[in-house]
């Protein structure tokens, strides 16, 4: 699993844009550059949600327990797995993730003019 | 072009899908060189299944039928009549255009080709129907359907011939019961609005294809949600397709039911019919807007 500590700042990656249609029990995420789409549940919905504006990870998790109402072992260990699977399926990333794929990103470029 | 088919072709497998084409214009058969490069490039594609060519039929010759012939992946081609007479299709279609047409058909069936025709309806020959299908199954035609007229581009000047609701139910009452009667040409009901004729009937009616399985692109990448809804929805050279498709407003409002007003929205036949978007649209200038010939 990867790192999380309270202070990691969690976005949505760039590309990824969320879409619900909540009476047909619909919740997606689409990444428009790859087409790829995925299709969540209600609580991972949420989550993304709350991402999507770049959100601290104890934050997430202090708004995730009181949302849900589930004991704060439990919810933290869900909560913890369902963030490093959206980070595998790259639907979200850690700032600092996000930072070093800039900079590898500038560098590329650099090389590659 | 070409790249335009590379994109649909690169999303169609993205998404593990095999898809269709129709080709149509204006006149496809104008460009008739470019056409025939797209089609063999369709033929080695292995994303899609088959494509229809949609025309007037004016253009239709020994030679381009010789051609077509080489088009492995044609399913049918589809011809535009709008009477079974010149008095009535030349009205709408131009002098001398039944003639065309008619050779046309007849050129395609001799060489074996599926043959559709397709009617617009409006008050200027819905009462023909019955006579232009007695005229189809003379000429061998293989399946037969008809479009409501949508009053937008050179349509907008015949918004006076849009049919009533009471109209549209009669027409589609008699185009239901010919069905049944009829195996020659097939009549093709999977359209909105003909689910009100027969709602148990899961061959008959069908909800509409925008937002959900299908888009319109124009030869400089224009993408509308229909080629009767002439909204830009972006540009698939510059977009791609992924990004319109997730992105569209458009497309996202018309594909929740919960948005359509009216008697659309509060509608018991929703699973089965959302309307024409189109027609709404060009005749209210809201595409979410109760269809306005429903007679439900």
């Amino acid at each position: 699993m990867l790192e999380l500590r309270p202070d990691t700042v969690l976005a949505l990656t760039p590309q990824i844009m969320l879409h619900s249609i909540p009476d047909q029990q619909w919740y997606f995420a689409f990444d428009v550059a790859s087409g790829d789409q995925f299709r969540l549940n209600r609580t991972s919905y949420w989550v993304l949600e709350q991402i999507s504006g770049g959100v601290e990870y104890s934050t997430l998790m202090r708004s995730f327990l009181n949302i849900f109402e589930v004991p704060e072992e439990e919810g933290s260990q869900d909560l913890k797995q369902l963030i490093n699977k959206l980070i595998r399926q790259k639907i979200i990333r850690r700032q600092a993730d996000a930072k070093k794929e800039d900079t590898v990103s500038k560098t590329h470029r650099r090389k590659t003019k | 072009m070409g790249k335009i088919l590379t994109i649909m072709e690169t999303a169609l497998a993205k998404w593990n899908r095999r898809g269709s084409i129709s080709f149509t214009g204006g006149e496809p058969f104008i460009r008739r060189a470019e056409l025939f490069d797209l089609l063999k490039k369709v033929d080695k594609s292995a994303q899609f299944d088959f494509y229809d060519i949609l025309t007037n039929g004016s253009l239709i010759d020994d030679e381009l039928l010789i051609s077509l012939k080489k088009a492995s992946k044609l399913r049918r081609v589809q011809v535009s009549l709008e009477g079974s007479t010149p008095a009535t299709n030349d009205l709408l279609r131009g002098r001398g255009s039944f003639a065309e047409t008619m050779k046309a058909i007849r050129g395609l069936k001799r060489c074996g080709f599926t043959v559709s025709v397709m009617t617009t309806i409006s008050r200027l020959n819905y009462r023909d129907i019955s006579n232009i299908l007695d005229l189809l199954k003379q000429e061998g035609v293989d399946t037969f359907s008809v479009e409501r007229l949508v009053p937008e581009g050179k349509g907008e000047q015949l918004k006076d011939q849009l049919l009533t609701p009471s109209e549209v139910k009669e027409l589609f009452e008699l185009l239901y019961k010919l069905k049944q009667e009829s195996k020659t040409p097939k009549i093709l009901t999977y359209r909105p609005l003909y689910c009100l004729v027969a709602p148990n009937d899961i061959h008959n009616g069908a909800l509409c294809s925008v937002g959900n399985n299908a888009l319109t692109i124009m030869p400089d990448g224009t993408v509308y949600p229909c080629r009767r809804l002439p909204i830009p929805i972006g540009n698939i050279l510059e977009d791609g397709l992924f990004s319109i498709w997730y992105q569209s407003k458009v497309l996202w409002d018309i594909r929740n039911p919960a948005n359509l007003k009216g008697k659309c929205g509060r509608c018991d036949l929703m699973t089965h019919c959302r309307g024409c978007r189109a027609v709404a649209y060009a005749v209210t200038g809201d595409y979410l807007a109760e269809d306005p010939q429903c007679w439900n």
